[in-house]
């Protein structure tokens, strides 16, 4: 193993590698920070580019853009609350009250900080794990993911703040958007209405575009003056970096979650983002702080969804399958390469495969690097007026709604959600168990009908399985149990 | 009832009970496993809209806090008219004529309706975003942006007679 590391180490450290690591790097960083423009868009334009390198070149150059697409995405979820990729959108809930509080270089140094231990860790628990891990992966059966992504919906109902009732309500929402279009099981068009764009469903990142960014926009313009209410910025960047140390359960905890939500296919960094951010809230010493600028809300989603891409790749690579929409478009360069992926892929590659990591691990520093490097002029963003920015970023998001398919409809669409997100937000119903909900939802259907169809139609199914029995037990007691709580401190 | 829905939330959670109805409507049309999985989500939606009614009309739930209050803290930028409508008008802008005439009377004449007066700074910022946006767009990733519907017809290619 460690022979083979340096190997990887000497095989990654070739001038063209380095290269295409550093403009991937700086790739990713641009293009996370645009809304609607996620690292995916840029790997799959860029794809065509690599088939002429070599296939270590094509991985790394892919492979740095995801990376930095992350650490890029959190920029504009702290400091304009519009989330650059579905990547970050948690981040902006703890985020951007720091912002507005004047602290935006601490809370992006919080950011860099958590998204480099992750992106570490993830990278490290890909070289020494990959193999051990995708054979529990296996044992994941469809009961078990049907139940995984009921946890992620009742987690991130339970810990969104106002009432769990309207959270619950926004995520069968965000579930019932998700069926419109093509069903999973029998490809039958549902809840199109006649309606030819609606037959292809309705695009994840337009309607967060729609619900973070133009719900933004709203609130932004209604607000006037500038986000860092103060008009002057607190803190170093340094400070952020480390203050992320100081909280340990944040940031270890999440780095967990968002490794293991990495290895299992179809969750994906989105779900990491906010299950990481549910779960540090509930288990927080100061609960109250979270979506007032608690450091640990930055922490938490941003390690977790920096530790959950390096994990995506662990299917990929060892059995082919892909962990997400970035680990398809990795394998689909491998393939194209003539590199077949799978368990012997380790034994006849070494050198492709450890390079690979060491790459990864040299992307994820570079990437911090460039962040310190370019925070204080982003911060300066904080300081501009209102009546200036707010019709720049309508420009942006809506120029990013487009560019997502190239359709018109899609901008008409994100404004749509744009609008009904304000009525939400002005009336107490939280919108990220509605974009949970839609992440989640061909995943839960898929699982549900495919548990179904080997047990026979027996519903039972999912209680006599033993991961998917303590999972979904798991869910009731995390809505049950406040109640009972509640009642018995009164008596 | 009435009353409740004058509560925004309450006509709000009273809208979305109407949304999982036609949910369960519509769901019900298709064949068995395409409705299965729609049939309970709605019917799950439809339960906690109305116990969620319910519990507002016994005064259980607290009329909802926050974002207003927020707001009442600052003189707005913008009426409220004007902050809605911004992103609609620059979509109906875009779809007549075009992304970039969209981009320079949004940047232009979009900081004046917010009463930001100085010439120099809002030129300056419509030249540096169209700027960023075709370098972006057009030149990086090659991508054109629409032109407008008035645009397409007054450069409509005739189709070929064969």
């Amino acid at each position: 193993m460690l022979s083979n590391m340096v190997v990887g180490l000497f095989a990654a450290l070739t001038i063209e590698n380095m290269v295409m690591i550093v403009i991937g790097t700086v790739i990713g960083l641009w293009i996370g920070v645009l809304p609607g423009l996620g690292a995916t868009s840029a790997m799959a334009i860029l794809m065509p580019f690599t088939f002429a390198m070599s296939p270590l070149a094509a991985l790394l150059l892919l492979a740095s853009i995801s990376v930095a697409g992350a650490f890029g995405g959190s920029i504009t979820s702290i400091l304009m609350n519009i989330p650059g990729d579905a990547t970050s959108a948690a981040t902006a809930y703890d985020g951007y009250p720091m912002a507005q509080q004047g602290k935006a270089r601490v809370a992006m140094g919080l950011s860099v900080g958590a998204s480099l231990v992750g992106g570490a860790v993830g990278v490290v628990l890909l070289a020494t794990l990959a193999e051990p891990v995708s054979r529990i992966a296996l044992a994941v059966g469809p009961a078990d993911a049907f139940a995984l992504g009921i946890l992620g919906l009742t987690i991130v109902a339970a810990a969104s703040s106002g009432n769990t009732l309207k959270a619950l309500m926004m995520g069968c929402l965000g579930l019932g958007v998700s069926f419109i279009g093509q069903d999973t099981v029998l490809g039958k068009t549902r809840f199109a209405f006649g309606s030819v764009y609606l037959e292809a469903g309705i695009d994840f990142v337009t309607v967060t575009i729609g619900l973070f960014a133009v719900t933004e926009i709203i609130f932004m313009m209604r607000t006037g003056g500038t986000i860092a209410r103060g008009g002057e910025l607190k803190g170093s960047v340094w400070q952020g970096i480390l203050d992320t140390f100081r909280h340990p359960r944040a940031l270890w905890g999440s780095v967990t979650v968002g490794a293991i939500i990495g290895v299992i296919p179809g969750v994906g960094a989105t779900a990491a983002n906010f299950l990481s951010y549910s779960i540090a809230k509930r288990t927080s010493k100061t609960p109250e702080r979270f979506g007032h600028g608690s450091p640990e809300g930055v922490i938490a989603p941003e390690a977790s969804n920096n530790s959950c891409i390096p994990t995506s790749f662990i299917p990929a690579l060892t059995l082919g399958i892909p962990g997400g929409v970035t680990s398809a478009i990795l394998l689909v360069a491998v393939t194209i390469h003539g590199i077949r992926p799978g368990p012997m892929l380790f034994q006849s590659s070494p050198e492709l495969v450890y390079g690979f990591f060491a790459g990864l691990m040299i992307a994820t520093f570079v990437a911090a690097a460039l962040c310190v490097a370019m925070i204080p002029w982003f911060a300066l963003i904080t300081i501009v007026r209102v009546e200036l920015m707010a019709p720049v970023l309508v420009v942006v998001a809506l120029a990013g709604a487009y560019a997502t398919q190239r359709s018109l409809a899609d901008v008409f669409v994100a404004i749509g959600f744009g609008l009904f997100g304000f009525l939400a937000r002005r009336n107490g119903f939280p919108l990220v168990p509605l974009i949970i909900g839609l992440v989640l939802g061909s995943l839960v259907e898929k699982s549900f009908h495919q548990a179904l169809q080997i047990a026979g139609g027996d519903f039972t199914t999912f209680l006599t399985h033993p991961m998917s029995a303590c999972i979904l037990a798991f869910c009731a007691a995390i809505l049950i149990l406040p109640g009972f709580k509640r009642r018995f401190s009164r008596l | 009832m009435p009353g409740l829905l004058r509560r925004g939330d309450a006509a709000m959670t009273a809208a979305l009970l109407m949304v999982f109805a036609v949910m369960v409507g519509e769901a019900s049309r298709y064949p068995r496993d395409s409705r299965l999985f729609p049939v309970m989500v709605g019917i799950a939606g439809l339960a906690l809209a109305a116990l969620l009614l319910l519990r507002m009309a016994q005064g259980a739930v607290a009329k909802p806090s926050g974002e207003d209050v927020e707001e009442a803290d600052f003189v707005p930028a913008a009426p409220l008219w004007a902050a809605v409508l911004a992103a609609p008008l620059f979509g109906l802008v875009m779809w007549v004529v075009g992304f970039w005439a969209a981009t320079v009377i949004c940047t232009f004449f979009g900081p004046a309706v917010m009463g930001y007066r100085r010439l120099r700074v809002r030129i300056g910022l419509t030249i540096g975003t169209l700027a960023v946006m075709v370098v972006l767009f057009p030149v990086m990733l090659n991508l054109p942006m629409p032109r407008g519907e008035i645009m397409d017809r007054m450069f409509q290619v005739p189709d070929d007679e064969d």
